[in-house]
């Protein structure tokens, strides 16, 4: 594992307002023709397969974006966790991809985790440290961070689709500096 | 010495009315206790687990676990082909767990148990006293899977 969370942080690279469309957003935009039949499946096996067209992707990011959608598909049904998890649903999938997105090149990028409640975390680890992001259905993230056992913090964050926002960037920095 | 002879004696005649009645022997904090895990979602590269691994189920607010040191080896071996079963799918992962850990887990007045539930199979029991807050519930999860016994 090289790439760890940037000690400096260049606010510059925060907001990125584009370059995280889906095959999705062009289908409801009528950029691309959509098949007639019921094809709700077809639409997301397309974009599993071929994910986003952001032309600012690199390789890890790609990487990431098939794991979030190969957790979409294996977890969109009732149960996929043996102890009757909530289907993951495709806004928390949107949400998360959304957000992976707009994280800082210099981030480590972290692993998707479908939760029981239908939601998808994103996860970073260093060392015995954890850091966790929780995207549902809600334009809010719930964060978790570990850092010992006498040094946690948790809440809710508002969350704006394309920014990398200020309050998540302390979150980070507590994460990085504890 | 008296003292000492009553409290062994208390607890023979608690464990044989237990026993009796049918009724769960109670969760000592020394105890482990296995949490089976039947998606490999929730596993890290390194074999260990995800915190969300211990999040309630949605249905009822609990965590399931069954009582390792309970369990004889061939009842386990039972027990976890009878769960996989039952859910359609195999066990891919397993993580133990002390009583003491459980309960030890609080944060602001969310403090989590574990108590016997043998409605379905014996040695199985519930962690309850989840919070609803699902920043705190993820707190708590990490707390626990900061717990979990290496083996």
């Amino acid at each position: 594992m090289t790439a760890i969370l940037a000690p400096s942080i260049d606010h510059s690279s925060y907001s990125r307002s584009n370059g995280t469309g889906n095959l999705m957003d062009a289908f409801t935009t009528k950029k691309i023709p959509r098949f007639s039949s019921t094809s709700k499946k077809l639409d997301e096996i397309v974009i599993s397969l071929v994910g986003s067209y952001s032309a600012t992707s690199t390789s890890e990011l790609e990487n990431l974006e098939q794991k979030l959608s190969a957790i979409y598909f294996e977890c969109s049904t009732v149960d996929w966790d043996g102890y009757d998890a909530l289907p993951v649903s495709k806004q928390a999938f949107r949400n998360a991809k959304s957000f992976i997105g707009t994280l800082p090149k210099s981030y480590q990028k972290p692993v998707p985790v479908p939760e029981s409640d239908g939601e998808i975390s994103l996860e970073w680890n260093m060392d015995d440290k954890v850091l966790s992001l929780s995207f549902g259905d809600r334009s809010t993230i719930s964060y978790a961070m570990r850092a010992s056992s006498e040094h946690k913090m948790y809440g809710v964050l508002p969350y704006d689709k394309g920014i990398f926002s200020s309050s998540l960037e302390a979150v980070f920095q507590h994460y990085i500096s504890a | 010495m008296i003292k000492g002879f009553f409290q062994v004696a208390l607890r023979l005649f608690s464990s044989t009315i237990f026993r009796l009645k049918n009724v769960p022997t109670p969760i000592e904090d020394s105890e482990v206790l296995s949490r089976y895990v039947f998606s490999s979602r929730y596993l890290k590269k390194d074999c260990t687990i995800h915190p969300a691994a211990f999040h309630p189920s949605p249905k009822d607010g609990l965590t399931s676990v069954f009582r390792k040191e309970k369990m004889s080896p061939e009842y386990e071996i039972k027990i976890i082909g009878m769960t996989e079963k039952g859910r359609g799918r195999p066990v891919v992962g397993k993580a133990l767990i002390s009583a003491y850990s459980i309960r030890s887990t609080r944060l602001e007045k969310h403090q989590l148990d574990v108590v016997p539930e043998e409605s379905e199979h014996k040695w199985h029991a519930d962690i309850l006293n989840w919070p609803e807050e699902k920043a705190l519930m993820k707190a708590i999860a990490q707390d626990l899977a900061s717990k979990v016994i290496k083996e």
